[in-house]
């Protein structure tokens, strides 16, 4: 019997996929470039994710829940399309290989100062294998075990409601912030992710309500965000701020229980859960797009190849500095991809409704 | 094989039109030999089998051919021997084979099954009647010891299937209840019953069942849980994918939630699927508690389940990385405690758990009255002897026992030993990688439990894919007033409870 995803795998699916290692410096980046009350800005970037979404439901619908690829290879040759799927599945796979890279060396600094990161890459690249192999539905699934996993850490957040001064949200609206056009890039890609739904489209029931649950799913996202930030903007001085690299893992430090005397170590182990579906959902998509291209190859061949060369790939930014650079250039092209992709597809699909009508 | 695939095929297409007759064994049976049915030749089959009878009632010019300790022997007296022996003459000897419990067999083989099964075969004037006369010794119906209950019934399957189907239809007074007789060794013929109650289970799944019985290529099978490995949709996984009971009350719960049953002869275990992860921590005390009850000793199950995977792995995690973890006043304690311990956490917390396994086996192998004398010495070497010899701090042999007591908590024997053997992959990723490793883990664990599909539904079910209708009698045991709908993972048409009244 074949699954199909319903609304609420979607909405898990998006929401795990959105928010992975983006969570741990979000609050820098929004002091950094927007100033005081920088945490307004996710406002805005959660309205531009919510038109975004308008866009791939556009596809959807005007589609019929077609997959992108067959409309992109019923109007375009294969030389053409074969190299944009390259294109395409490298971003995407070097995306979970980065963000898998980041999560293991701000692991290693916080924990492991001595060990090898590419180990624990290894490992966490072998578990996101393990789990991309076996499809969608068990991905789902997965995300469902694991959001249940972290989704218990979010009251945690009540504990600083007596250390937060409200001095700390001014007046002063996004002052002493600079570069706003690439403060607002560096905030979106914490929002990336929910791009991946336009390839779900030929797992989906008809009658789910694709638009609801991804719209639910990116609101989710945002407040999730917009909680963490506000109890940073609100716990830490602007300055302070700005000069901690990941403000998420130090508040972690300040969390202590009757039993645990510094629980950071373990609340951030808790959060590979959520980075995991990040790196497995980049690197689904990569293999799948790889896939339309081999296609007399396995799935679990493609996602070997697939993942094991932007693991090479990762090899080379060392630090944590080089890969957030990698990672921002990767995150050009995943960003390019989010709206080029459905615009692209609206295009292709509204002209083929045209030759429909006149011919 | 290609007798199997074509009836395979038709009970298929029967099942597509709603015509359902499983006949796949017994159509087996019907084909021909071409060897002769005479009483030489039958007992030629059995030659130098000494427990095979034959007695002959001259009078009536019959001969007799059974197997004493297979029969019941005031049946056949009072169904045999006696009218046989007071026939007058040879019309009245046919009119008594003429009798409807006579059965004529024309085949030899089905002569020598029949009476391998239990039948007594009467010779003739040249023919074979078969009568079942079937009725040997069996365990009474005791108390289970595996899976006890304080309240309930108290009574057990036997390892008798016909005494297994009597428990059963004692409890389901329904026609709505079918079974179907199936055969499983290619030497020992175990006969094994599908129990499923129609218009409330899906038949995809009995089919499927089915099928996978009817596939199974293997010389004997001897019990249940050996049985399961065969139709297991992933054999070679940790977990177990069939559920597995002693109680006649539990087998009918599943069988009234929409699950198909098995009753394997020969042993004193039920299968029953499709099941999930979650079903395994649920036991029948629940429902015959207030459900207030029910649900804590529910709850309290998934913390003994969390305990045990986990309590080992965070102490050898904290002990060997984390040490900022332990709050202040306990880390004098543990200090002092680890300062005589000359091993890593991860050797000190595996030597620990390999000699509680070791306990355990060695109270489970040995009578009851030794079983204690190894709980006593085992309790005095790990609780004392063990820490003041410097080989493990106290603290972890709290962690362990707690571990291990959580481990019997839950209700399956089967998953209880499958999370005992997880926790040790846990133990030893803790120690290479502190939190970071038991998360792995715990991640491997996840990923792999989201691959299993038991009769190809998901394993996860109601958690993932989430059914919330479904929590309600899973995490909670939730009143009877609210538990009116049958699982989503039956995948059943009847989903509401109480509409079979007819």
């Amino acid at each position: 019997m074949k699954e199909k995803l319903g609304g609420f795998h979607v909405f898990i699916l998006i929401h795990m996929t959105q928010v992975g290692v983006g969570i741990f410096a979000l609050p820098r980046v929004a002091a950094e470039y927007f100033g005081y009350n920088g945490w307004l800005m996710l406002v805005v970037i959660a309205a531009i994710v919510a038109f975004n979404l308008y866009l791939i439901w556009l596809v959807w619908k005007m589609g019929k829940g077609e997959s992108i690829f067959v409309i992109f290879e019923n109007c375009l040759p294969k030389w053409m399309v074969y190299p944009f799927y390259m294109i395409i599945a490298l971003a995407w796979s070097l995306s979970g290989s980065l963000v898998a890279k980041e999560y293991v060396l701000i692991f290693q600094v916080t924990a492991f100062p001595t060990a090898n990161p590419m180990i624990f890459m290894f490992v966490l690249s072998l578990l996101a294998y393990l789990l991309i192999i076996k499809g969608i539905y068990a991905i789902v699934k997965a995300s469902t075990v694991f959001i249940f996993l972290v989704l218990w850490m979010a009251p945690l957040g009540a504990t600083f409601i007596n250390d937060l001064k409200l001095s700390r949200y001014t007046h002063y609206f996004l002052q002493e912030g600079k570069e706003h056009g690439m403060g607002l890039f560096n905030l979106y890609s914490s929002f990336l992710g929910y791009e991946l739904l336009l390839l779900l489209f030929p797992y989906i029931q008809a009658k789910t309500r694709l638009f609801t649950s991804a719209h639910l799913a990116n609101i989710f996202s945002f407040l999730m965000y917009l909680s963490v930030t506000l109890i940073c903007f609100g716990f830490y001085s602007l300055q302070q701020l700005k000069l901690i690299m990941f403000p998420c893992i130090d508040l972690l430090a300040y969390i202590r229980f009757p039993f645990i005397e510094r629980a950071e170590n373990g609340l951030f182990s808790f959060l590979v859960f959520r980075v995991l579906i990040t790196i497995v959902m980049y690197h689904w998509a990569a293999s799948l797009t790889v896939q339309r291209i081999f296609k007399n190859k396995k799935f679990a061949q493609v996602t070997l190849y697939t993942m094991a060369v932007t693991f090479v790939v990762s090899f080379m930014p060392g630090v944590l500095d080089e890969v957030g650079k990698w990672l921002s250039i990767v995150t050009y092209f995943d960003f390019a991809f989010a709206f080029g992709l459905p615009i692209f597809l609206i295009g292709i699909l509204s002209l083929q409704r045209w030759r429909q009508q006149h011919v | 094989m290609a007798i199997w695939d074509r009836l395979l095929f038709s009970f298929s297409r029967r099942a597509e039109k709603g015509l359902r007759q499983f006949e796949l064994p017994s159509s087996l049976e019907t084909a021909k030999s071409d060897e002769p049915v005479s009483l030489a030749h039958i007992m030629e089959q059995f030659e130098d089998c000494i427990d095979v009878f034959q007695r002959s009632i001259p009078s009536a010019g019959i001969d007799i051919v059974y197997i004493p300790h297979l029969i019941d022997p005031m049946r056949f007296t009072k169904e045999i021997v006696d009218p046989l022996s007071k026939a007058q003459d040879a019309q009245d000897v046919r009119d008594v084979l003429a009798q409807s419990n006579f059965w004529h067999a024309s085949d030899s083989k089905k002569v020598v099954k029949g009476i391998l099964s239990g039948k007594a075969a009467i010779f003739h004037e040249g023919n074979v009647y078969l009568v079942i006369v079937y009725g040997p010794k069996s365990r009474g119906v005791e108390q289970s010891e595996t899976e006890s209950v304080i309240t309930g019934p108290h009574d057990s399957f036997t390892e008798s299937a016909n005494t297994n189907l009597s428990l059963v239809r004692r409890r389901v007074k329904s026609s709505h209840l079918k079974v179907v007789k199936l055969e499983v060794g290619e030497i020992t013929k175990t006969i094994v019953y599908v129990l499923y109650i129609k218009d409330i289970v899906n038949m995809e799944l009995v089919d499927e069942f089915v099928r996978r019985i009817t596939n199974i290529e293997i010389d004997a099978v001897y019990d249940g849980n050996m049985f399961t490995q065969y139709i297991d949709d992933f054999p070679n996984s940790l977990f177990p994918q069939f559920l597995i009971t002693e109680r006649p009350d539990t087998a009918v719960s599943k069988l009234v939630s929409g699950r198909i049953l098995a009753i394997v002869d020969g042993s004193p275990t039920v299968v029953s699927g499709p099941t999930g992860f979650f079903d395994f921590f649920s036991s029948a005390d629940d429902y015959y508690q207030r459900w207030s009850i029910g649900t804590a000793t529910r709850v309290l199950r998934f913390i003994a389940f969390v305990i045990t995977i986990s309590f080992t792995a965070i102490y050898v995690a904290v002990t060997t990385y984390h040490y900022e973890m332990i709050p202040e006043a306990l880390i004098l304690t543990l200090r002092e405690s680890r300062s005589k311990v000359p091993f890593p956490p991860v050797i000190e917390a595996m030597l620990m758990e390999v000699t509680i396994e070791l306990l355990r086996e060695a109270g489970a192998r040995l009578p009851t009255k030794i079983g204690q004398t190894i709980g006593i010495v085992g309790g005095i070497v790990i609780g004392q002897a063990a820490v003041q010899a410097g080989l493990t701090s106290n603290i972890l042999i709290i962690a362990v026992a707690s571990s291990a007591i959580s481990s019997f908590v839950i209700p399956s024997y089967v998953m209880s030993a499958s999370i005992r053997l997880i926790r040790f992959g846990l133990i030893v990723l803790a120690g290479i990688w502190g939190n970071f490793g038991l998360m792995l883990g715990i991640g491997f664990i996840v990923v792999h439990l989201c691959g299993l599909t038991s009769l190809g539904t998901s394993y996860l079910s109601p958690f993932a894919p989430t059914k919330w209708s479904d929590w309600k009698d899973v995490f909670i045991r939730g009143p009877f007033s609210i538990l009116t709908s049958r699982p989503n993972q039956v995948r059943t048409n009847n989903e509401e409870k109480a509409k079979m009244r007819k």
